[in-house]
């Protein structure tokens, strides 16, 4: 489908590529340019302009300095936990769903309707007090538990609809030579559903590595501290107000997401679609 | 033969651990909430049942309806601005040079993968009032008489922050309502053509009815995202200044933990519930009234 008159799509073209580059792109050009630049100039220089002086350690004092080094650690391990826990989880309850006959199936889907409907963060008082009669506040278990809980829903779905996709007869193959459950789902099943693990660990790690709330909440002392919550607290303190390494710890942050996005983008645009349709 | 897939054994290990999780993380959360709504609870003493007078205390305070007006504003800010409008610029984008769509697109997708701590840092300087780029900008383009404290401002405030929610939400919406529009057989709309239909009378009359599924799910989300919106009120403004931009979640939060006040925070998250049910039962209606594909 295309607009017939040539006049009219390139006008349409104009309007949507400078909103597109003025609104939506530029932004973050200027953020990544005020990540080279001294706080003085930030706040003095003229906003539109290249650095005067490429301010490298923006970047070593973000990292070293104040810390974010390891709070990038600390996101890196919470997301990887997060992920490889949630698509096990999700694969063994899709396969239940799809291969197994039993009673409960029906309200176990309901289940699954109902979390992916409901806003996480509406639930987090109980959530709150729930975790902390466990004694589990400040530890990255608690964060790990909830992000998971909060994306099976989805998951599950996602690995559900793709099994049934699967012929059976392999399985059945398996059955008969006498394979135990474990040996089916780790040698049969798992190497068939590669692609619905790429868009599940997708969907999982945007939303892991960008958990706000519950990290806000659950995560209090500085030793798991994520990336999102020590931004938020970066230019206040007793270093004052730093905004160029805010900037450059902004960037750090935004590393991953955008490489993903960069190298897989048709990947990534398949994967947050197909998550939102099945709503 | 089939034992392996039939065994009780089998079926409850793999599927009792999603399960607890699920259980402790949704379904018990949502009940102890309803519970938690009639209980007066500081996290600290015994909680003890108090009848309706947390729900009692926010309907008397006038604060609260404040409060809850400003979140179903920036829900229709969002059912406006993200949804309705993300469906119309996909239809454009649908109708342009097929080799230009890829780029203009991914724009657009960009803040979706960001992390919306990253994006209220971000609008938080670009709304600063003495180097923010929006100042700037106003200066550059000679409109230096409007140039303001945008988050200080009572009368700018609250649309500020919704235009970040908006810029963070846009395309995920886009995404959405652009492959819904591409999946739409190409022959349909060649046909509507030839009838001497114009590309916006196909659009509309054509394209439209197939997405209808596709376009309810924007608004959908679009709606629970306005109505929820916390984490950027949280980092940009805090709600403040004075109550201007607090939304229910805000207000929640700070009963809960600023204030300990876990009872009638839990009040707050079941009135909002109740009311993004009924917001979301008002879009299903409206969109069972809309002829198209189901």
């Amino acid at each position: 489908m295309e607009i017939r008159s040539k006049g009219v799509r390139t006008t349409a073209t104009i309007i949507l590529g400078v909103v597109a580059v003025v609104f939506f792109l530029y932004p973050l050009v200027w953020l990544l340019l005020n990540s080279f630049k001294d706080t003085t100039e930030i706040m003095t220089g003229n906003s539109f302009s290249f650095p005067t002086k490429w301010k490298l350690a923006n970047y070593t004092d973000a990292l070293f300095a104040r810390n974010i080094l390891r709070y990038f650690g600390n996101s890196v391990f919470i997301t990887t936990c997060t992920i490889l826990l949630t698509v096990t989880l999700s694969l063994m309850l899709g396969y239940a769903l799809t291969r197994m006959r039993w009673r409960q199936a029906p309200q176990v889907s309901s289940m699954l309707a109902l979390g992916m409907m409901l806003p996480s963060q509406i639930v987090i008082v109980p959530i709150f007090i729930l975790l902390r009669q466990l004694h589990l506040v400040n530890n990255p278990l608690s964060l790990i538990l909830t992000v998971t809980a909060f994306n099976i829903p989805l998951s599950a779905i996602i690995s559900a609809s793709f099994l049934k996709s699967i012929p059976y007869e392999m399985e059945e193959a398996g059955l008969i030579d006498g394979a135990n459950l474990y040996t089916i789902l780790t040698r049969i099943i798992l190497p068939q559903v590669k692609p619905a693990l790429s868009a599940m660990s997708i969907n999982i790690f945007i939303n892991s590595w960008n958990e706000f709330i519950y990290a806000l909440v659950l995560i209090v002392g500085k030793q798991w501290r994520t990336l999102p919550i020590a931004l938020m607290n970066y230019s206040s303190g007793k270093y004052g107000t730093d905004y160029g390494g805010m900037f450059a710890a902004m960037v750090i942050t935004s590393l991953l997401p955008i490489a993903l996005f960069v190298f897989f983008s048709d990947e990534v645009e398949k994967s947050l679609s197909a998550g939102a349709l099945l709503k | 033969m089939k034992q392996a897939l039939q065994s009780k054994r089998n079926i409850v290990a793999l599927a009792a651990p999603a399960l607890l999780l699920l259980v402790l993380f949704v379904l018990y959360p949502l009940i102890r909430i309803a519970i938690m709504s009639f209980q007066k609870n500081d996290g600290l003493s015994v909680s003890r049942f108090i009848g309706w007078s947390n729900y009692k205390r926010l309907f008397s305070d006038s604060a609260f309806g404040m409060i809850d007006r400003k979140s179903l504003w920036l829900c229709l800010l969002a059912l406006v601005f993200n949804a309705a409008l993300a469906i119309f610029v996909s239809l454009v984008l649908c109708g342009i040079d097929a080799k230009r769509q890829g780029w203009i697109r991914t724009v657009f997708i960009l803040p979706m993968v960001l992390s919306v701590s990253v994006i209220s840092q971000l609008w938080l300087s670009i709304y600063h009032a003495d180097w923010g780029l929006l100042n700037g900008f106003l200066s550059a383009v000679g409109l230096a008489k409007y140039r303001q404290q945008w988050l200080i401002n009572p009368k700018t405030a609250l649309n500020c922050v919704a235009v970040v929610g908006m810029w963070w939400f846009f395309g995920m919406d886009l995404l959405l309502a652009f492959s819904g529009i591409k999946a739409v057989p190409d022959s349909l709309f060649e046909a509507a053509e030839l009838d001497g239909c114009s590309y916006f009378q196909t659009a509309t009359h054509v394209v439209l009815p197939l997405c209808k599924n596709v376009c309810r799910t924007c608004f959908l989300i679009s709606a629970t995202g306005g109505f929820f919106t916390f984490p950027q009120v949280y980092i940009m403004t805090g709600g403040g200044p004075g109550d201007i931009t607090m939304t229910i979640m805000m207000y929640m939060y700070k009963q809960a933990f600023s204030n300990q006040h876990y009872g009638l925070a839990s009040a707050v998250a079941v009135l909002g519930i109740l009311q993004m049910v009924v917001i979301l039962s008002v879009i299903f209606f409206l969109f069972k009234k809309i002829k198209g594909e189901d």
